[in-house]
C-alpha cells in the first residue's frame, strides 16, 4: 500500500507538471491565435496602423470598394481598409470578409489587379516607393482576404492574418 | 500502535512540494503572459489611426538655391499664419489672407468653413493631389476628375479615375456633367529640372481651349501649382524647385489674364515663413497634401467666390 500511494503520488506530480508546462508554451500560441481570429477586421487594421509607420491614410467607404476595386457591398458581410489619402505613396491594405468562400476568391482576384495596376501607376510616379510592392500580398483564408502594401508587409501579414 | 497509519518518506514529501511550486510559477508566468498579450491588443486598437510625420528642417539649412528663390517669390505673399492644423479637428482654423493681386481678399477665412454642398455642382480637374479631395471625403467624387500622374495633356487624352470607373478623360467627363465651375488644378506633374515650360503651358491653354468648347457655360478657374517642402523626396525625384514652380504658375496667371480666367494663388496660402510648403500641410514626400491641406483650400476658395 505504501509502495504504490508513492508510486501514484509521483506519477500524479509528474502528469501535472508534464500538463501544465504544455498548457503553458502552447497555450500562449493558440491564446494568441483565437485573439487574431477572434478580432474585428476593424481592430486589425487598427493595430496595423499603429504598428507600422504609414504617410496619412484615410478609411475606404463600400462606395470606394465598388468603384476602385470593382468589391460589390453584397460579395462581403464586413471589412475595413484603409489607402493613403494623398495619393502620395501606395500605402494601402485590408481585411474583408466575403459572404462565402466563391466571393472570397473573387476578391482576391479583385486585390490582386488593384495591386498590379497600382504597381503600374507608381512605377514612373515613385520609384523609391516601388519597394513596398517587393513582397506585398493578397492571402485567402476560408472566407477571409486580406492584402496589405506597405513598409513592413511582414509585420502587415502577422497582423492581419 | 498496529493501526497506526505508515509515514512517507521525507523525500518523497520534500520533492511533491518543489513540484506543486514549480506547478505554481509556471502557472502564473501562463497567465502573465495570457494578459500580456490581452493588454498589447487593447493598446494598439486604441492608437489614434493617422500616422504623421512632422518636423521639415528649416529653410535656413539647406542649399539657398530654390529657398531663396522660393523666398524671394512670395515676399509678396507672406505666408498664410494658422493657429491649428490637426486633423479630424472640428475646431474652425483661421489663416489670413495676404496675396496682393486683385482677385484676392485681405479678409480673414475661417478654415472648415467650406460647405461640401457649396461645390456640389463643380468639378475639379486635377492630379493625384486633388485625388485627396474625396479620398478624405471632403468632396464627393463624382466632383472630381483627377488621376495620379495625371497632367494637362492627359486631361484630355487618358482616363481620369473617375466615381463611376468609366474610363473617360476629364474632358469627356465634363463635358457629359456640364458644371457649373470647373477648377483646374493642373502643372505638377509636368515640372522637372531642365524641362521646357513652354511644352505643359501650351498643353494647359488646350485643355482650356477644349473645356470652354465642351463646356460653354460652365465657369473656369485655375488654380497654382502648389509649393513643395525644403527637403521633399518627391521633389527630389522630379528634380522640381520652387523657383520652377513659381516660375509657372507666373505664367499660368499671365494666361488666366488674357483669357478672362480667374486665377487662384493657392501657392502663397501654403508655404510658411521660410517660403516653402508648410510642413504642417504637407504629407511626407513634401509635396502632397494632408487632409487639413484641403480644408484650407476649399475654405480659400469658396470665401472667393461667395
Amino acid at each position: 500500500m505504501k509502495k504504490i500511494t508513492i508510486i501514484m503520488a509521483g506519477i500524479i506530480s509528474c502528469a501535472m507538471l508534464a500538463g501544465c508546462g504544455n498548457t503553458a508554451s502552447s497555450g500562449s500560441e493558440s491564446s494568441a491565435s483565437e485573439s487574431a481570429a477572434s478580432k474585428t477586421p476593424a481592430e486589425k487594421t487598427a493595430e496595423l496602423l499603429a504598428a507600422v509607420e504609414f504617410p496619412s491614410m484615410v478609411e475606404l467607404t463600400s462606395d470606394d470598394l465598388s468603384a476602385r476595386y470593382s468589391i460589390e457591398p453584397d460579395e462581403i458581410s464586413g471589412f475595413s481598409a484603409y489607402i493613403c489619402g494623398s495619393g502620395a505613396m501606395p500605402d494601402e491594405f485590408g481585411v474583408f470578409e466575403a459572404v462565402d468562400e466563391d466571393n472570397a476568391a473573387e476578391i482576391k482576384t479583385a486585390l490582386e489587379e488593384r495591386i498590379e495596376k497600382q504597381r503600374d501607376t507608381y512605377a514612373d510616379y515613385t520609384p523609391g516607393e516601388m519597394y513596398k510592392f517587393d513582397d506585398c500580398f493578397v492571402k485567402q483564408n476560408g472566407t477571409t482576404v486580406i492584402y496589405a502594401i506597405c513598409a513592413d508587409n511582414s509585420a502587415a501579414e502577422d497582423i492581419l492574418g | 500502535m498496529s493501526d497506526r497509519r505508515p509515514k512517507l518518506p521525507k523525500y518523497i514529501i520534500v520533492l511533491n512540494i518543489i513540484m506543486i511550486v514549480i506547478i505554481l510559477v509556471i502557472c502564473g508566468l501562463a497567465f502573465s503572459l495570457a494578459f500580456s498579450v490581452i493588454n498589447s491588443g487593447d493598446e494598439s486598437s486604441s492608437e489614434p489611426y493617422y500616422v504623421e510625420t512632422e518636423d521639415t528642417p528649416s529653410a535656413a539649412e539647406d542649399e539657398p538655391t530654390a529657398a531663396t528663390t522660393a523666398v524671394t517669390t512670395t515676399a509678396a505673399t507672406p505666408p498664410v499664419s494658422m493657429t491649428k492644423q490637426t486633423q479630424n479637428t472640428t475646431e474652425p482654423i483661421v489663416f489670413t489672407t495676404q496675396d496682393t493681386s486683385s482677385s484676392v481678399s485681405d479678409d480673414p477665412v475661417e478654415v472648415g468653413f467650406y460647405d461640401k454642398s457649396f461645390f456640389s455642382d463643380d468639378l475639379f480637374i486635377g492630379d493625384s493631389i486633388s485625388t485627396g479631395l474625396y479620398l478624405y471625403n471632403k468632396l464627393d467624387q463624382k466632383n472630381v476628375a483627377a488621376a495620379i500622374g495625371y497632367t494637362p495633356y492627359k486631361a484630355y487624352t487618358e482616363a481620369a479615375d473617375l466615381y463611376d470607373g468609366s474610363g473617360r478623360s476629364a474632358l469627356e467627363y465634363a463635358s457629359s456633367l456640364q458644371p457649373k465651375r470647373i477648377f483646374i488644378m493642373l502643372g505638377s506633374n509636368g515640372l522637372s529640372a531642365g524641362g521646357d515650360l513652354s511644352i505643359l503651358e501650351s498643353s494647359y491653354r488646350t485643355l482650356i481651349e477644349k473645356l470652354t468648347e465642351a463646356c460653354p457655360d460652365s465657369k473656369l478657374y485655375c488654380i497654382s501649382v502648389t509649393p513643395i517642402t525644403a527637403d521633399s523626396s518627391a521633389a527630389e525625384y522630379s528634380g522640381v524647385t520652387n523657383e520652377i514652380i513659381s516660375e509657372f504658375n507666373t505664367d499660368i496667371k499671365a494666361m488666366c489674364s488674357e483669357l478672362g480666367i480667374k486665377y487662384f494663388d493657392l501657392y502663397s496660402k501654403l508655404t510658411d515663413s521660410t517660403g516653402y510648403f508648410s510642413s504642417e500641410y504637407s504629407e511626407v514626400d513634401g509635396m502632397h497634401f494632408k487632409g487639413t491641406t484641403y480644408d484650407v483650400m476649399l475654405s480659400y476658395l469658396q470665401s472667393e467666390l461667395s
